[in-house]
């Protein structure tokens, strides 16, 4: 079998990567319009004229000094792992800046090809480019490209095939101005013995970032240069009058505005397009605060009705399979629980949590392709600042909508720890996809959509509180610096595949979760186990928060999976249906805040002790079990 | 090769009759020339790796008693960029 090669797709943020990974792999990443989607690597392998390539999509990153997290990611990965060639995914309607990456890409020496992507939207914005006079300059080969649609794709994989199996010669050596160029190459013939096969990068990369005294470099080739270098940053500090990583990036910045003027030229200067004057209004300090709030709601009405409708038709279907088994009861009651279980669980996936499931992950995935998330984080950032976070945490937030574990993912692309930290102390108390279906489905049985704003009120007053409480000990937040990319209308084709990536995510994987636990459930129950755990409970539920014993082990089991909570109810408390449960409004609205705060699912726990550490991870499971408390306690005492 | 921007390198009548403002209180929809970033290494880092230079024209897109400031990169015809109100109070430039 010959050799497999490796392809690192490199980028600056929102340039197409991921939706050339999805175009080029069969295995689907989250693509959306908002800078900071991809935070970690995405692997999968492509068969290309009878050879195997790994292709891996890589965070989005400005520069090879890294920011934030997610630009470690990439950083680390190019550094440490064997990539045998680059495709430099360069968004063409953002040349210039696209450029200065190309250029710093270009010093690493590792073969490397362009992917000019956005072509079509680089013609629409009245920019004609000539990718062979690139070619020229670079010495490497460029290919237009326009993923979304998938024009010029195949093109590319022939060029980088050829690139790897013929011998492509690295990019040709780009050279600074006079001042900064001597004091590189100086470094450079010093370093020079020092850089073997294990370390990558050619010694002029290595001179340049010890130039910007980036640090990440190995000691291997720093050790006894540091002091030296410190003298020709200082020098660069006397002759520029700026930071010494500062005048090197001036430098790119130059060469990246050369190239864009040799190689493009604008044909028309249109005027505002549409697309400007509509952010007009979206980002008005009044108006667009109202659209928000407008498509809030409405973004959760049509949920409700449509989870109501969804599940008002399941209902029926669902209803006639329990008398098939009826006459099991009494005959083999072991056969009977299990059987039942397996019902319960099934047919509380399909019949409560689907109907709400489907809507909103269609919608998340509508709503992430127009761009608007941008737009959103801009609008809320200074609410979001009087609770000591800034607008980059809304996205991490919003994501936490749909499911807490890639919104903890998420906070990759905030630069700052403290921030960091603080957002995803924040994001278990989102209530999530699953979460949304037990608010509902709750809510809708007792009292309508009035409860479920209730909750959702309560849910932004928590957050508000423990975010000012947390800046006390925390400090304050940093500055915002968010790049809002243009608006985009979304493609329903698109949304509908991701919405069935997400759909089949929960058919196959919390599906059979629900229905194995559900049958667990139903055993502990014929074993009389549960009763020893309610009996544990039973102090704390009934005297704090009112409710029956029975709902102990309910809270228990549901802490692996919150959909759980619905089915455990009915079989816990021997009902059929949700609306037949034996427990009084204010006692099903202290039971849904309770389960809305409680704790963050198995998967978060574990997600936020890899992220953040054992003790941050304690620490919010505390904080949410106490928050949970509370909430429930404040809402006992109004209802 | 001197760079706009740096501050001693300024020097002579015509850089004291240029008013220099912060970012934040800049007129809007017109260009503006970014003198200066006088905020610490990270943001200052942060806001060169986005490609706003000392140098570059920027027009600003919005102004208003509260929210992130919005500018776009002229010279590189690049995307707009929200900047938080303390920064943006920290960007030098000049009409």
């Amino acid at each position: 079998m010959k050799k497999a090669f490796t392809i690192a797709l490199v980028g600056q943020p929102n340039s197409g990567k991921s939706t050339l990974f999805n175009v080029l792999s069969d295995r689907k990443v989250m693509a959306s319009n908002f800078s900071g989607t991809s935070v970690e690597i995405s692997r999968s392998d492509m068969m290309a004229r009878g050879r195997v390539f790994h292709v891996v999509d890589l965070p989005g990153i400005y520069s090879l000094n890294p920011g934030d997290e997610a630009e470690n990611v990439t950083l680390r990965f190019l550094m440490e792992q064997k990539v045998d060639l680059i495709v430099n995914v360069v968004d063409a309607s953002l040349l210039s800046r696209s450029l200065e990456l190309t250029v710093e890409l270009a010093e690493l020496g590792i073969p490397m090809v362009i992917a000019l992507n956005m072509w079509d939207e680089a013609g629409r914005k009245g920019l004609q480019i000539y990718p062979e006079k690139l070619e020229e300059r670079l010495g490497i080969k460029v290919r237009p490209t326009s993923a979304l649609y998938g024009k010029g794709v195949a093109r590319l994989v022939e060029t980088s095939y050829r690139c790897l199996v013929g011998a492509c010669d690295p990019p040709c050596r780009l050279l600074y101005t006079s001042h900064v160029e001597e004091l590189v190459r100086d470094l450079e013939s010093r370093i020079q013995p020092r850089v073997r096969p294990p370390l990558r990068g050619t010694p002029r990369f290595y001179a340049i970032k010890l130039l910007e005294n980036t640090d990440f470099l190995p000691d291997t080739v720093t050790r006894g240069l540091n002091r030296y270098a410190k003298q020709l940053q200082q020098k660069i500090r006397d002759s520029h009058h700026v930071e010494p990583y500062e005048a090197v990036s001036y430098e790119r910045h130059h060469l990246a505005m050369k190239l864009t003027e040799e190689i493009s030229h604008f044909v028309d200067r249109r005027s505002r397009s549409l697309r400007d004057r509509l952010d007009r209004y979206l980002l008005h300090p009044v108006a667009g605060q109202f659209f928000m709030l407008l498509y809030l709601a409405l973004f959760f009405v049509v949920i409700f009705q449509v989870g109501n409708l969804l599940s008002g038709l399941m209902e029926p279907l669902l209803e006639r399979i329990p008398p098939l088994y009826a006459n099991l009861r009494n005959s083999a009651p072991f056969w009977w629980h299990t059987v039942n279980g397996a019902y319960q669980g099934f047919a509380g996936a399909l019949g409560i949590v689907l109907p709400y499931f489907l809507p909103l992950s269609f919608l998340t995935a509508l709503f992430m392709d127009t761009g608007y998330l941008a737009r959103m984080a801009f609008l809320l950032d200074g609410v979001m600042h009087r609770i000591g976070l800034h607008g980059k945490s809304v996205a991490p937030f919003i994501m936490g909508m749909g499911c807490s574990v890639p919104a903890v993912y998420a906070t990759r692309i905030i630069e700052n720890r403290r921030d960091r930290t603080l957002t995803a102390l924040l994001i278990p108390f989102i209530p999530c996809s699953a979460r949304t279906a037990v608010i509902f489905a709750l809510t809708a049985a007792f009292g309508g959509p009035l409860g479920a704003v209730f909750v959702y009120l309560l849910v932004a007053v928590v957050i508000g509180a423990s975010g000012k409480l947390m800046t006390l000990f925390m400090g304050k937040p940093t500055g915002l610096v968010l790049e809002i990319p243009d608006l985009r209308v979304p493609s329903a084709a698109v949304s509908l595949r991701k919405t069935w990536t997400m759909i089949r995510e929960f058919l196959f994987v919390a599906v059979p979760f629900l229905v194995a636990g559900s049958i667990g459930m139903s055993w502990l129950e014929l074993a009389k186990i549960d009763r020893v755990v309610n009996s544990f409970l039973a102090p704390f539920l009934q005297s704090v928060l009112g409710l029956p014993a029975a709902l102990g082990a309910v809270l228990v089991f549901a802490f692996f999976r919150k959909e759980l909570v619905l089915i455990m109810a009915t079989v816990a408390l021997g009902a059929a249906t949700l609306s037949t449960l034996p427990l009084t409004t204010e006692q099903v609205m202290v039971f849904v805040v309770f389960v809305t705060f409680y704790f963050p699912c198995f998967s978060t726990f574990v997600v936020m002790w890899k992220e953040f550490g054992a003790r941050i991870a304690w620490g919010s499971a505390a904080l949410s079990l106490i928050v949970a408390t509370l909430a429930a306690l404040l809402v006992r005492v109004l209802w | 090769m001197t760079y706009p921007g740096a501050k001693s390198t300024i020097n002579g009548f015509q850089e004291i009759f240029m008013s220099q403002i912060d970012l934040l209180h800049a007129p809007v929809d017109r260009e503006l020339t970014v003198m200066d970033i006088l905020a610490g290494p990270h943001p200052r880092r942060r806001l060169i790796s986005m490609g706003i230079h000392p140098g570059d024209r920027v027009i600003k897109y919005r102004s208003a008693s509260w929210g992130p400031v919005l500018i776009r990169n002229v010279t590189q015809n690049a995307t707009r960029i929200a900047i938080g109100r303390g920064l943006a109070q920290k960007i030098i430039v000049s009409p």
